[in-house]
């Protein structure tokens, strides 16, 4: 590791200003993808600006929702009586990840911020797009078991590897930003990007910009959800792909439907127009059937991921089915 | 008093030291002045090195010496003679690469993080040359291993199976698997004029001993190696590797103690592996289900520069009695790293693809897959035509059959559902060599009645000193906790290297040898018969005898009475799996592993050691495999988070049973080895069960779950 | 320090070896930088017995025979314990999906289960 400077500023305008000016300095929040990308020589800090003591630990109450501070750790996240209540998918998905050490120590800001887990992105000596602009896309001719079917650029097709970015693009959630220019505000489905010529771009934060919160909106979906996680070992694993499935369900007809999916671009991807086939159709196998055939739509496979064409549509029927008390988990 | 008998569960006697952190493992000793080297690894994959630029590492804060082939200080064991032509990997001693990864520098700092720094700034120019990494680009390639031992085996007709009224012709592949141990590959050495004291991670400290001893020219007895704990190595520790030597070299070099620790990752290169294999397996029998022929061929990965091989097609001349049966064994040298053994080795390997296809061959006969191995059960060894020393086979599969269920199985593929999951049984056997090597065991009787005995064997996990504790304890009708056992010391008295199941067998007869010396000894002293059975207060007897204490080295090895027997442990494995047919993900519900391994010594800990296998098999089944990016020659996977090993929730409860019938032949505790056979048909039961469940013959390791939807 | 009972499986947090209780919260201490735990109280493996007396979860390894190499151990027993404090450690499903952060090659999984339920069915506090 390079030798970095390290403060550790209580003002957010304090940490912000460090990073606007600095090419070469970092926000330091859980540390557990930054940490490791240090460690790997991926990035090399000379300034690391720990936010762990900015106010923005808190989950609150707001007309209209809930927010949640950027420095909540996961696990808190998923174990608050209110995400667990109200939104239970958000729950789910974040305790299908990592594992429990590492998401008491990851924070909602820093997963948001994940990179991508392409292993020619951790590996220094093989070209990556994402890593360095220009120098190629390893993945496309390569090892891509793991990589994007929906979205991806001959650029880059790796893939967003959260599973709590997955939920909160299914909940139509919004994130605050603080920047040295003021604050804004941003659909978490606009929060990550896809690669197209720019695959060195994960998000739309701007340099020295801060996550400061996310807001979730009033809660529908607290009864038929469920997230499916299909890996390769039964915990500790990235996703091939995964499915966030939210239903409204009214007098066994669906009145509502957000379905995002995880492991099949370079950003959480909502399923719009699988929302739409199901809304106000029964909510039957027959529909659920009908409406996995459309996941796929779009979609393009290289030579190692071709199965999740068929994986996708078959994690979110099972989703469907699990969510309406069709099937058990 | 109370006695602690062979065959007790005992808890381990270092139980202690490993749950409090009080343990030391090899990169833990506290030496002054110590330094920390780091390797730099080729970022080519063959040629030659045509110039390093060290300078920018050089300079860096706390760099102490950057070692390459142009500046290493050469070492007399690599230098070639007449006589003897050097072989294999030899690092910092010329300027060839042959695969990457290889290392090609060694920084050594003051600190790790000063030393892994400046590794970064070591800049090799390279003359690259062709490579070849693609296993099934260069499988026209295969050799034949030199030596004769892997010549073609034919008994009666080769191919018979071509002719047989029912066949079956599959071709199973296993990708490459890696060790990874929990603990990473650690080597500290420091020198006192001409002697090197080493800790490493071996499993043969008496090895390493002649290891290093080569390489440096210098008498064994100049060779001081230490291992005393050991966190896994499953085989990787086999051998010396030749970092374990460039750290001596470096510290040598520099006179000061040296400490190099592999990465995660560099362990996914430098040592060893289970090689990537195709087996061709061809199976013919009458339709009333009785083998007419068996072929089996084999072809592995290994190295350009040196040649590894195993027992792949073993298994397939003796398991079954078969008139007929042949066996074809090849390697396709490439530009990787050499393999190793890796738990179960080449018998694992082989008995997945040959129980597979029993397996399909019993789908086609439409014939129980147990009645099928017992209509061809081997009453001796047809291979050898030889008697078994002992086998409990039958027996194995029959309580096996019990306690997994068997009856719940259904004949029919893909028909047994509980709620949305599809429900599959599958059952996997297996044999290995029960072996026994020449071992020696020094006794001391000290004063306040405590006996101690050394042996440089090692303990890697399984509970050697627990072991040779109890089996102390038995033969001196003596309470465990009098008696202390110490390992991994090169100068203690000679043992083999722990590898091939056989530590008990070996070690521990030389325990039981020495204790019952020890015996007459006293005896002797006491002025009572040999070989009574009175127990006498050793304490007193040494007193009596005006003694400050008492030793005793005893050596045991077997006898000209184990060539006229074919001796094996045999294992039976049964998985009771769980499949979605949606998502294709597998649960393993229940697997039940039996075995015949003689006699067991302690109970617990063999219990713990067949679990273990049993989850090496389900690691090999569903979730482990490296892979290669041949435009590259560069594993794409080559780490802990995207090579999967199981975790905890890919495992269910694992029943473990044995025969635990004495061997008659093989030592004097009748214990046949089971560290190799709990893996040994595990892959198998599972990839048979998942058949069973779903009607998909998955004949590619893993089955993971894009293969089952 | 000295204190060498956390282990280095990985040094990436792919593994749970280095496993600590940081202000009685697990993590894995191998992507925690010791400056920014200025001030926090960190339990190691060294840190759980009182004295002679091992603690409940460290007695239960020994006695299901949670290990064979006992390196991941310190990790695993780290884990157990805070396991059963957070609450997750109510059926052997929920055990095994909330240990699947320590990695374990020696495959002593199910015996770790049993002894992570015996200091949970003993009432014991952790």
């Amino acid at each position: 590791m390079n030798q970095f400077q390290y403060s550790r500023p209580a003002d957010a305008s304090v940490a912000i200003k460090t990073l606007s000016k600095d090419q070469n300095a970092y926000f330091l929040a859980g540390g557990t993808n930054l940490i490791d990308m240090m460690k790997m020589g991926l990035v090399s800090p000379q300034k690391l600006v720990d936010i762990n003591n900015l106010p923005l630990k808190t989950v609150s109450e707001i007309p209209g929702g809930l927010r949640i501070g950027a420095l909540v750790s996961n696990t808190n996240l998923a174990e608050h009586p209110l995400i667990k209540q109200k939104y239970p998918l958000l729950s789910l998905a974040i305790n299908a990840g990592a594992s429990p050490q590492l998401r008491n120590m990851a924070t909602l800001g820093g997963n948001m911020m994940q990179r991508t887990r392409c292993p020619y992105f951790f590996d220094l000596t093989m070209p990556c797009n994402k890593r360095v602009p220009g120098s190629g896309c390893s993945a496309l001719g390569g090892y891509n078991r793991m990589h994007a079917i929906f979205g991806a650029s001959d650029k880059c097709i790796a893939v967003n590897p959260s599973d709590m970015n997955v939920a909160m693009v299914a909940l139509d959630a919004t994130v605050h930003i603080s920047g040295a220019k003021g604050s804004r505000t941003m659909k978490f489905a606009d929060f990550h990007r896809l690669p197209g010529d720019h695959p060195e771009l994960d998000n739309n934060l701007k340099k020295g910009e801060l996550i400061t919160a996310v807001d979730l909106p009033e809660p529908r979906f607290s009864k038929n959800v469920h997230y499916v996680k299909i890996r390769d070992r039964a915990s500790y694993a990235f996703a091939l792909v995964s499915a966030a499935v939210a239903l409204e369900i009214e007098n066994d007809t669906i009145k509502e439907a957000r379905l995002a999916m995880g492991g099949v671009a370079h950003k959480p991807w909502r399923l719009t127009a699988v929302e739409m086939f199901l809304k106000g159709k029964p909510a039957n196998e027959a529909v659920f059937k009908q409406a996995a055939q459309l996941v796929s739509n779009g979609a393009k496979a290289y030579e190692y991921n071709k199965f999740k064409l068929k994986m996708a549509p078959n994690a979110v029927l099972q989703g469907l089915k699990v969510a309406s008390g069709l099937a058990s988990a | 008093m109370k006695k602690d008998t062979i065959g007790d569960p005992m808890s381990r006697v270092d139980g202690r030291l490993k749950v409090t952190g009080g343990a030391t493992y090899s990169g833990e000793y506290k030496v002054a002045g110590l330094t920390y080297g780091v390797l730099v690894p080729a970022t080519i994959t063959a040629g030659t090195i045509t110039a390093i630029d060290t300078k920018a590492a050089e300079r860096a804060p706390g760099v102490l010496k950057v070692i390459t082939s142009f500046n290493a200080l050469k070492l007399p064991g690599y230098q070639p003679t007449a006589e003897k032509p050097v072989k294999g990997l030899k690092l910092f001693n010329d300027d060839k690469v042959y695969f990457n990864g290889q290392p090609i520098a060694l920084v050594v700092a003051d600190t790790f993080e000063r030393a892994t720094y400046a590794a970064t700034l070591v800049k090799a120019t390279y003359q690259t040359a062709p490579f070849e990494t693609d296993f099934h680009k260069n499988l026209d390639k295969s050799i034949v291993p030199q030596g004769g031992r892997y010549k073609d085996y034919v008994r009666g007709e080769a191919d018979a199976y071509k002719n047989a009224p029912v066949k079956v012709e599959q071709q199973y592949l296993l990708p490459s698997e890696m060790h990874n141990p929990m603990e990473l590959h650690v080597t500290t050495a420091f020198w006192d004029g001409d002697k090197v004291t080493i800790y490493t991670k071996s499993q043969g400290v008496k090895g390493s001993q002649r290891s290093f001893a080569a390489a440096f020219g210098i008498p064994l007895e100049n060779v001081q190696i230490n291992s005393r704990f050991v966190g896994g190595a499953f085989g990787s520790s086999l051998r010396t590797w030749p970092h374990e030597i460039a750290t001596a070299q470096a510290a040598k070099m520099l006179g000061k103690p040296v400490k190099l620790t592999l990465t995660r990752e560099q362990m996914f290169t430098l040592v060893g592996y289970r090689p990537l294999t195709i087996q061709k397996i061809g199976l013919g029998a009458t339709p009333d289900g009785k083998l007419v022929g068996i072929t089996h061929e084999s072809y592995s990965q290994s190295a350009v520069y040196e040649e590894f091989t195993e027992n792949s097609v073993n298994v397939s001349r003796f398991l079954y009695a078969s008139p007929n049966a042949n066996t074809r064994y090849k390697i396709v040298p490439l530009n990787v790293g050499v393999p190793a053994p890796m738990r179960g080795p080449g018998e694992a390997t082989g008995s997945f693809a040959l129980e597979s296809a029993l397996d399909e061959l019993s789908y086609l006969l439409k014939m129980d897959p147990i009645q099928l191995r017992l209509n061809n059960y081997a009453d001796m060894d047809p291979e050898r035509n030889l008697p078994w020393s002992s086998k409990y086979l039958k027996e194995c599969y029959q309580r096996g059959a019990e306690k997994i269920g068997w009856a719940n199985r259904k004949s029919e593929p893909a028909t047994n559902k509980d709620g949305d999951w599809l429900v599959g049984y599958g059952i996997g056997c297996g044999a290995f060599g029960a072996y026994r090597s020449a071992s020696q065991a020094k006794l001391t009787l000290t004063p306040d009645g405590k006996i101690n005995i050394k042996s440089a064997t090692s303990d890697i996990g399984p509970g050697t000193a627990t072991a040779m504790v109890l089996i102390a304890a038995d033969v001196l009708n003596m309470p465990a906790e009098k008696i202390t056992f110490e390992l991994g010391n090169s100068a203690f008295p000679m043992a083999p290297t722990q590898g091939g199941s056989a530590t008990v067998s070996s070690v521990g007869s030389a325990v039981h040898d020495v204790c019952l010396a020890f015996k007459n000894k006293m005896l002797l002293l006491a002025g009572k018969n040999q070989n009574s059975d009175e127990q006498l207060d050793y304490a007193a007897v040494l007193k009596a005898a005006n003694l400050p204490l008492l030793e005793i080295t005893q050596e045991s090895k077997g006898d000209e009475t184990a060539q006229k027997y074919s001796m094996y442990s045999f294992s039976s494995h049964f998985a009771q799996v769980y499949v979605h047919p949606l998502t294709g993900m597998i649960k393993v519900k229940k697997v039940v592993a039996v075995v015949d391994a003689g006699k067991i010594v302690n109970l617990k800990t063999a219990s713990s050691q067949m679990i273990g296998g049993a989850v090496g098999g389900i690691g090999m089944a569903m979730t482990e495999e490296a892979v290669m990016d041949d435009r590259f020659g560069k594993l794409a996977n080559g780490n802990f988070a995207d090579y999967h090993v199981p975790v905890q929730a890919d495992i269910p409860q694992i029943d473990a049973i044995f025969i635990d019938k004495p061997d008659p032949i093989i030592n004097p505790i009748g214990t046949k080895g089971i560290g190799e056979i709990s893996l040994i048909g595990v892959a198998a039961a599972i990839a048979n069960a998942v058949y069973n469940a779903t009607g998909k013959r998955i004949r590619e390791l893993p089955i993971t779950p894009d293969k089952l939807i | 320090m000295n204190l060498t009972g956390s282990k280095k499986g990985c040094d990436r947090g792919q593994c749970g070896a280095c496993t600590v209780h940081i202000d009685g919260v697990r993590v894995n201490s191998c992507l925690s930088l010791a400056i920014a735990n200025q001030g926090k109280k960190i339990t190691t493996i060294e840190g759980l017995a009182s004295g002679d007396d091992l603690h409940p979860m460290q007695e239960a390894f020994i006695k299901h025979d949670g290990f064979q190499c006992g390196y991941c151990t310190s990790g695993q027993i780290m884990s157990g314990v805070a396991l059963i404090k957070e609450g997750h450690a109510n059926s052997e499903v929920e055990i095994r999906e909330y240990m699947s952060g320590n990695i374990c090659r020696c495959g002593a999984y199910p015996n770790i289960v049993n002894a992570i339920q015996d200091v949970k069915n003993g009432g014991q506090q952790s």
